[in-house]
């Protein structure tokens, strides 16, 4: 954990310089003296100093000690998923939303350990028209389509 | 207060035609509470222009009843799978997820059934009373004002921290930083949209809300070791009912939750999410055990649940009273007013009074509704911790996925609601809180928009905030919300053992 809070405080750092870097485009191009760039110049200066506390604090020792062990493993399992949920976004503007979902759906049950084939398809199938009923024809919102023919 | 215009009122809801649609509109408000993705707000947008064909009275008997039941549902999917089903039962998971775990479901849902319930109904009482009379407060709060609330509200964040206070503030910064993304609300410029249209908006509370809690859970739950089961064991849900005892006990937080929510309620734009915070860091800071908030209690979930609630009839006030929506939801409600020929303000008062009474009944037949409803269905909604996990999270983040669509039609939305996922996700694992920093988000705008404001109007004196006696009040409870935190903190870490903030007992995931 000493080594994350010290990570942490430096993504911080970085980040708050580069906020306040871009900031300075303000400069001298609002009509009142409080323009877009002195609340978050307050921010970024507010949050440097908390970032150096951080590290200042993981160097000394003070750190909460976690039981979770943030491995490469359970890393892999979530950008997975994630990759899987993006993949099936894009996938939506071509095949549209009912597809894409009812495929997501099989997907992401599998991998999350359903082994049975029948089940799966059942439910991706029963969810997916359900939920695209509800929001399409009940709540009447404007989903992406099928546009690949 | 015209108690027969009152009696004539509930004579009228309570005719079987309001009466059953009433008991249709609470139903449906619970179930869209209760799934991730929809929200009240959506659904009443929606029904609206439905209401067209119908006479006000029963328009208002549905809007109202989807209303109270939403705000209540949010708490089944907070306390049965840690995800808010609405961003107002966000502060509910902290305490109901862990009474889950432990096989006490049916307790932590009973307990947020009776405190929606005394919270939206003693607000709706409030509100029948002393509608225009509060109406008043709501005129009072100008720019100082709505600063103070917000850096007051801000503040409460120290309290659901979790284990650091320093991380609890980083986070808060991020909500805040995070908050400046796209228009500044004064100037109009853009900042930080690195060339994205969508950008220009900022990141909405649903995206926000959605992505920290609900998609960060689901990938929480996946890198858990049984999350690969095929089906769940049954989790033991235990009895709903609560002793007098149990009851007693938490009655003192219901009530200053309620008073809390309805307060908030009261100032326009101050939505439900920042009242059920502020009663649950109230009720945190108040206690004499404030280190069990977040291992699962009955106050853990009674104060967010009256406070969310009770914000209901505090945002009818200035709504009904001035024209003047006390939170989202009754700014799209206003919309049902003028479809129907009506001017919410002094005028619906002293040309509609029947409506209005009518209205009044229609709240407090929605919360009874709310209530009965709520515990009667309890035992059902309580079983959904025992459909497997991998039927559920993939169902759980497909309606995500479309409830946050749905907000502004925007694919963008989504993309930014993964992403704080993942970020979400990292965070809580290496101990950094979420709800700091979706509470910056939502109030960010605010503080910095009214902060500049009241600077313009003092042409740069700070003065403007401290002659606001509101402004001083509220200066004065920030300072010793922080202070107490500090301190309490201190008494926890030397209590625990020296030179280290936490414990080596394992990390309460929920509380961040």
């Amino acid at each position: 954990m000493k080594r994350a809070d010290i990570a942490a405080g430096i993504i911080i750092l970085l980040v708050s310089a580069i906020m306040y870097a871009s900031l300075q485009r303000f400069l001298g191009k609002s009509f009142t003296r409080y323009g877009p760039d002195v609340f978050p110049q307050f921010l970024t200066i507010v949050w440097s100093i908390l970032a150096i506390l951080l590290i200042v604090n993981a160097l000394r020792g003070k750190f909460i000690k976690g039981s979770e062990k943030f491995t490469f493993v359970e890393v892999k399992r979530v950008l997975i998923v994630v990759v899987t949920i993006v993949a099936s976004l894009v996938l939506m503007n071509y095949i549209g939303f009912l597809f894409s979902m009812v495929i997501f759906l099989f997907v992401s049950m599998s991998y999350f350990g359903e082994k049975r084939l029948i089940p799966k398809i059942c439910l991706s199938i029963g969810i997916g028209v359900s939920i695209f009923l509800i929001f399409r024809y009940v709540m009447v919102i404007p989903l992406p389509e099928f546009r690949l023919f | 207060m015209n108690f027969d215009m009152l009696l004539q009122g509930f004579s009228v809801v309570f005719q079987p035609y309001h009466f059953l649609l009433a008991i249709f509109a609470v139903l449906v408000g619970i179930l869209v509470g209760a799934l991730p993705g929809m929200t009240a707000a959506m659904t009443i947008a929606l029904l609206v222009p439905l209401t067209y064909g119908i006479d006000p009275t029963p328009s208002f008997v549905l809007l109202l009843g989807i209303y109270n039941g939403a705000i209540y549902g949010g708490s089944i999917s907070a306390v049965t799978i840690c995800i808010p089903g609405t961003a107002a039962a966000a502060a509910t998971i902290f305490d109901g997820y862990p009474m889950a775990m432990r096989g006490e479901a049916g307790k932590a849902l009973g307990m947020a059934v009776i405190a929606s319930f005394f919270g939206g109904l003693v607000s709706a009482i409030i509100m029948t009373f002393l509608s225009p009379q509060l109406a008043k407060v709501a005129l009072r709060f100008g720019p100082p004002e709505y600063f103070g609330i917000a850096m007051f509200a801000i503040s409460v964040l120290v309290f659901i921290s979790g284990k650091s206070l320093l991380k609890g503030l980083i986070s808060g910064m991020f909500g805040l930083v995070l908050a400046t993304i796209g228009m500044d609300p004064n100037s109009g410029m853009e900042r930080f949209t690195f060339g994205f249209s969508e950008m220009m908006q900022g990141i909405g509370i649903i995206p926000g809300c959605i992505g920290f809690f609900a998609f960060s859970q689901i990938f929480l739950e996946i890198d858990k070791p049984f999350m690969h089961a095929v089906r769940s064991t049954s989790a033991k849900i235990g009895t709903f009912l609560l002793s007098w005892k149990e009851l007693k006990r938490v009655f003192p937080t219901m009530v200053k939750s309620t008073l809390i929510g309805t307060f908030i309620g009261i100032i326009p734009g101050i939505g439900c999410e920042t009242g059920c915070f502020v009663a649950y860091g109230e009720a945190k800071r108040a206690s004499k055990n404030p280190e069990r908030f977040g291992t699962g209690i009955l106050e853990g979930i009674a104060a967010p649940e009256a406070g969310n609630n009770a914000t209901t009839g505090g945002a009818m006030i200035p709504m009904l009273s001035l024209g003047v929506p006390g939170d989202a939801i009754t700014a799209v409600m206003l919309g049902a007013f003028t479809l129907h020929g009506l001017t919410p303000g002094p005028l619906l008062f002293r040309d509609h009074l029947d409506l209005v009474y009518n209205i009044f009944a229609a709240m407090i037949m929605a919360n009874i509704l709310m209530g009965v409803l709520g515990w009667t269905l309890a035992r059902y909604y309580a079983r959904i911790v025992n459909i497997p996990k991998a039927f559920l999270f993939p169902m759980v983040s497909v309606l995500c996925i479309i409830g946050t669509f749905a907000v502004n039609l925007s694919m963008f939305d989504v993309y930014v609601a993964v992403a704080l996922g993942f970020i979400g996700y990292c965070m809580r694992k290496y101990e950094y809180p979420v709800a700091p920093a979706l509470i910056a988000i939502i109030l960010g705008p605010l503080a910095e928009a009214n902060y500049c404001r009241a600077l313009m109007l003092s042409h740069g004196s700070y003065l403007i905030f401290f002659k606001s006696w509101i402004f001083d009040v509220f200066l004065l409870m920030s300072i010793v919300s922080f202070t107490f935190a500090f301190i309490q903190r201190k008494q926890l870490a030397r209590m625990m053992g020296a030179g280290e903030e936490g414990s080596d007992e394992p990390a309460a995931i929920i509380t961040n």
